[in-house]
């Protein structure tokens, strides 16, 4: 989904890879993958926002996360 | 009620992660962002096109081919692509080659760079955090815990991979194989040797 949707954005993979290297700093004893999807959540959210299919006030959890906890 | 009926009239209870995952994937379908087929494809790819065979291939060929090998050290991206590999995670790739008085190794100290085109996706083992932290610490030692024992006397050296560079080991070519065709010599290299953390 990750390469899907850096493709589908036409950003880098950098772009996701920052998001990656947050969440796994973020929390070092976190599951990897845990920390792929709190990446990817924020990445999409992140890019979503900009922009603007995501209203800026939509409610957010801790993560900034559009799709649950 | 058997085990046996019990896998088909009660499906295991979904972890959290799945969970999540399902519902960015259908809220990301929903909003037309993504589709399955595309999905899918991606999925193929990366199970059956990407892999270590792809990696082994391109040691093989810079063992019998003194000219692709010096290609390969000097432009790695250009040189895979030579045997139709390439693409995401490969655009920088580096390949750094064992002697006799140097051994190498990679790792991604923040988070699991790897070079996809050539040895697919990375195992679980080098996106843990004690590989990342203790590879730039202490390799010999951890080389030596995860079974690969490096004299002394030889240089190891740890490359860092990143969003810019990606790094391939070539290994030294094992004694016996003297005479192996390239599919011959593609089939004793393994994943392992080509990340560092063994040697053939």
């Amino acid at each position: 989904m990750a390469i899907a949707l850096v493709e589908r954005f036409d950003l880098e993979w950098d772009d996701f890879r920052r998001h990656l290297i947050a969440a796994i700093d973020a929390d070092p004893d976190r599951p990897y993958w845990d920390s792929w999807v709190t990446a990817l959540d924020g990445f999409v959210a992140a890019h979503l926002r900009e922009t603007g299919t995501l209203p800026q006030s939509e409610p957010r959890t801790n993560s900034g996360s559009i799709a649950g906890p | 009620m058997s085990a046996e009926s019990d896998i088909h009239h009660h499906p295991r209870a979904v972890s959290p992660i799945e969970a999540r995952v399902a519902a960015l994937e259908a809220l990301l379908t929903e909003k037309g962002i993504i589709d399955p087929e595309t999905l899918d494809g991606i999925v193929e790819h990366y199970e059956h096109e990407l892999g270590p065979m792809n990696g082994a291939k391109v040691v093989a060929r810079a063992w019998l081919d003194a000219g692709y090998k010096t290609r390969l050290l000097e432009n790695g991206t250009a040189a895979i692509r030579e045997l139709g590999f390439g693409g995401p995670e490969g655009d920088n790739l580096v390949v750094v080659a064992n002697t006799a008085s140097v051994h190498n190794v990679i790792v991604c100290t923040l988070c699991s760079c790897y070079p996809w085109p050539v040895l697919g996706l990375p195992p679980r083992w080098y996106k843990s955090a004690p590989y990342r932290a203790r590879m730039v610490r202490e390799p010999r030692a951890l080389l030596r815990e995860m079974g690969c024992m490096i004299d002394d006397d030889t240089e190891i050296r740890v490359w860092d991979s990143s969003a810019e560079v990606r790094y391939l080991v070539l290994p030294v070519r094992p004694e016996g194989t003297e005479g192996h065709g390239e599919e011959q010599l593609a089939g004793v290299v393994t994943r392992d040797s080509m990340i560092g953390v063994s040697v053939l």
